[in-house]
């Protein structure tokens, strides 16, 4: 990762915009990162001209990625309740199915 | 799985003092456990619907130590046991075979695993009390099962209970119209399901021929592994089903080893036994492991083993299965001589809620069903080719495998008959169409034209009895021909044979699957009881040769039990060879024979017999009974190996040949119709060995409802047909006690 202290800021703009489309590829990680990496560079700095998009791709990384923890966990939390009583489906959904038990 | 089993039983017949103690110290482990060497486990087995038997946590099952020698114990826990969960230890026997006190003591939620003392002082105290009663088989064995689509039948203690597929059917409406009126009945709208008590009705006024047929079939109006009356003191001890219809929930393993059992007493009574207050740390406790990996029921745990995921390949479940042994008297490659055949049947296979146990079991079960068998066929395989070549009809004899299991062989070979597989498969055919290989002709269930039937023949006074099918007996010819066979069965002596009570239904048989197929065929099941079976122990693990008395190791001596079964093999043989159309008056039986089998497969399997069948002079056998467990279905068992070649040698064409030669004796490329076994003979001489060509085949005996090939795909929640599976394992059962 190179350190955003050298760079100018159109570069800046140009990473933060890679790591957002890269993060729209079903990677709501991504997003995260590029929310807390560029996090200085987008609320904390003072004003600049790439600022303000830079800011843009910052908020809606974090909506995505937020979202997507919503869905996951409410994914997750639905299937560790209901695999056993969704049977063989729930067992086609599974990786790894538990020896000796349900 | 079996590989790992079989491995289990050398691990736990070691003798307990060469458990691994190095003279360079202890591991910390065998510093704090001590580990009981000589169990056997009570494992898991699934059917259609069900999960039967029992299983630790992964990680095995603790508990503090508590004796139960009475059932006042079961009521201590209860009340005061406050070091929950605990270890039952059940010392007196006759206190682990009522179902009732193992559920008391389940329901406690205090019990974390069950030891059952199985050491020989126990046992046999247990069994010198000629009152006692017990069987893990059901008290119908066998009995859960569908005649008609629209309807399955369940009978359980003193009750049936039936259940409707679909209630919209015109047999379901015609059935329920008539159930309604019924005294004693339970309904349950919700689930189509009529319950009602045996004792309340008289089902063969009620209803019609077929409906009829369905409650004969299902051992009605008699519970044939049941004593007639309840005795004192003893609540339930006799056809308990513990091994079909319990879920224990907790592992529960059999204590074998006498010595072991005493140490694991000490231990209580030295540390846990209270006096008048509970007794306090440090106690004596116990870790069982018992991990099974199948769960639920067959459809599930088969589902998951056949799934592939590319992570890992897993297993869970094998059907239950061996292979069926049979073959022609007649030992000819000419096809019409199959187009009428006599079938000449028993059981192989016997079971018991422990797996592997000792001594073996199925003494009574199965083993006096089958050695007559064997006998007969001996005397038949002596008669001249030439005398048999003008019989009327061939003699098949066929020993069904994994019977115990819901009649899987014999349904196996019936299904392949009827769709036209028996014994070659339609695929083989059609692959060996351009060959042009002789095969033996396809046989269908019409080419039997008599079926005699042998089970459970030892515990006779002298008298045996001839059980008919009450319902095929309806249809004129069949039963005309059907008293011809009772009537040559009694004729032909030494034995006295009696005919049973028409109202008395046929009792559990290989022959009930032959009939269900609508097909009358007249036959006859021959065995030692009238009605309820003598068999004290049925399918049980006290059904062992003590009641039998062949717990010597003298074999020279020719057993009481070898005369009685010599006489009825000889009664066998001759009905067989007269039925057939031949001259029975020369036909004899040779009691050495019988005395050999009883020996070889109730004490001592390495016996010369045994081991003049084997290929080399230094073949390894263990020098104990053998394990007539049918186990899964991909590998053979002893006991099917063993037999097959039994009959073979028994039936077989036999000519001498050089240890040298045996590559000789195989099969030709353009036929199947004989098989090929080569022999060191009876004077374990390389030089004296023997070729036995002869018309002995093994098919496989796994339900129907396992099979998988290109015009039938399994059907694991089957309510035709045996559905029971075995759960695997991968680390071999265990027992320690530490502090």
């Amino acid at each position: 990762m190179p350190s955003l202290e050298r760079m100018k800021n159109p570069e800046k703009l140009e990473l933060c915009r890679k790591y957002f489309i890269i993060g729209c590829f079903a990677l709501p990680f991504m997003w995260f990162i590029n929310f807390v990496w560029f996090f200085k560079e987008g609320f904390m700095r003072p004003t600049y001209d790439e600022q303000k998009q830079i800011r843009k791709y910052l908020i809606w990384s974090l909506i995505g990625a937020i979202l997507w923890t919503i869905v996951i966990i409410t994914w997750v939390t639905i299937f560790q309740l209901k695999r056993v009583e969704w049977g063989q489906t729930g067992d086609r959904l599974s990786l790894v199915i538990p020896k000796g038990m349900l | 799985m079996k590989l790992w089993s079989n491995l289990q039983m050398v691990i736990s017949f070691k003798p307990a003092a060469s458990v691994e103690v190095s003279g360079k110290g202890k591991r910390t482990y065998q510093m704090i456990y001590e580990e009981i060497a000589h169990l056997s486990p009570c494992i898991r087995r699934m059917n259609a619907t069900h999960q039967i038997g029992c299983s630790s946590d992964f990680n095995g099952n603790t508990g503090v130590l508590h004796l139960i020698e009475e059932d006042a114990d079961i009521d201590w826990l209860n009340v005061n046991g406050s070091y929950s969960p605990y270890i039952a230890f059940f010392s007196a026997a006759g206190c682990s075979t009522v179902v009732s006190n193992i559920e008391k003591l389940l329901a406690t939620k205090k019990i974390s695993g069950i030891l059952v003392d199985h050491s020989n002082r126990t046992r046999n105290d247990i069994i010198d009390d000629e009152s006692f009663r017990y069987s893990s088989d059901r008290s119908c064995p066998n009995d859960n099962f569908v005649t008609q689509d629209s309807l399955i039948i369940f009978s359980t203690y003193q009750k049936l209970t039936i259940y409707f597929k679909n209630r919209e059917t015109s047999v379901a409406k015609e059935y329920m119209s008539l159930l309604r009126n019924q005294d004693g009945l339970v309904i349950f709208p919700t689930y189509q399901k009529f319950i009602f008590k045996i004792d309340s009705l008289s089902p063969f006024s009620l209803f019609n021929a077929s409906f009829r047929s369905s409650i004969l079939f299902f051992c009605r109006p008699l519970q044939w592994n049941r004593p007639r009356q309840l005795l004192v003191g003893h609540v339930e001890p006799h056809g308990t089903g513990s091994n079909f219809e319990v879920d224990f929930g907790v592992p529960v393993l059999a204590l074998t080893s006498e010595s072991e059992v005493e140490f694991i007493k000490e231990c209580y009574y030295n540390h846990n036994h209270p006096d008048d207050t509970e007794a306090e740390y440090p106690l004596c406790a116990m870790e069982l492991k018992d991990f099974m990996h199948g769960v639920k029921d067959t459809p599930t745990c088969m589902w998951r083993t056949q799934r592939t995921s590319n992570l890992e390949i897993s297993s869970y479940c094998d059907p239950i299965g061996d292979k069926n042994v049979w073959g022609f008297a007649k030992n000819s490659d000419n096809s019409s001589s199959y187009k009428s055949v006599i079938l000449a049947a028993s059981p192989l296979d016997a079971t018991s809620l422990f797996y592997g146990l000792f001594p073996r079991v199925g003494a009574e079960s199965v083993v006096t069903s089958f050695v007559p068998l064997l006998a007969a066929a001996e005397a038949i395989g002596k008669i001249s080719q030439k005398e048999k070549d003008t019989w009327e009809h061939d003699v098949m004899f066929a020993l069904f495998n994994t019977e115990s299991y819901d009649y899987s062989g014999s349904s196996r070979m019936v299904y392949d008959m009827m769709r036209g597989y028996f014994p070659t498969s339609k695929e083989t055919i059609k692959k060996e169409e351009k060959e042009k290989k002789k095969r033996l002709p396809q046989m269908n269930v019409t080419d039997i034209s008599y079926v005699l039937e042998l089970r459970q023949l030892g515990l006779s006074n002298g008298t045996y009895y001839a059980h008919v099918d009450p319902i095929s007996q309806a249809d004129e010819g069949t039963k005309k021909k059907t008293d011809d066979l009772i009537k040559i069965l009694q004729g032909v002596g030494p034995v006295e044979v009696n005919t049973v009570p028409a109202d008395i239904p046929l009792p559990p048989a290989s022959f009930q699957q032959f009939l269900k197929t609508g097909i009358n065929i007249p036959g006859v099941v021959l065995t030692d009881h009238e009605r309820e079976y003598n068999n004290r122990f049925y399918n049980s693990r006290y059904d062992f040769p003590y009641d039998l008395g062949v717990d010597k190791d003298n074999k020279t001596e020719v057993l009481y039990l070898a005369k009685k079964l010599n006489k009825v093999a000889e009664t066998v043989a001759k009905t067989l060879v007269s039925l057939a159309g031949g001259d029975e008056s020369s036909v004899k039986t040779d009691v050495t024979t019988v005395n050999d089998l009883l020996f070889c497969f109730l004490v001592n399997a390495n016996c010369s017999l045994f081991r003049s069948l084997q290929q080399k002079a230094d073949v390894h056998i263990s020098p104990i009974a053998i394990d007539l467990y049918p186990g899964v279905w991909q590998s053979d068992t002893q006991g099917s190996i063993l037999t097959t070649r039994l009959l073979a040698y028994f039936l077989g064409e036999k000519t001498a040949m050089n240890e040298t030669d045996k590559d000789d004796c195989s099969k030709p490329d353009d036929s199947e119709v004989y098989t090929y076994h080569y022999a060191i003979g009876p004077e374990m001489n390389p030089d004296k060995g023997i070729c036995i060509k002869s018309t002995v085949h093994i098919t496989a005996a796994v339900s129907p409802a396992f099979i998988d090939d290109e015009h039938t795909k399994p059907d694991w929640a089957s309510t035709k047909y045996s559905t029971w599976t075995q759960s695997q394992w991968s680390r071999h059962p265990s027992a320690s006690e530490y502090f």
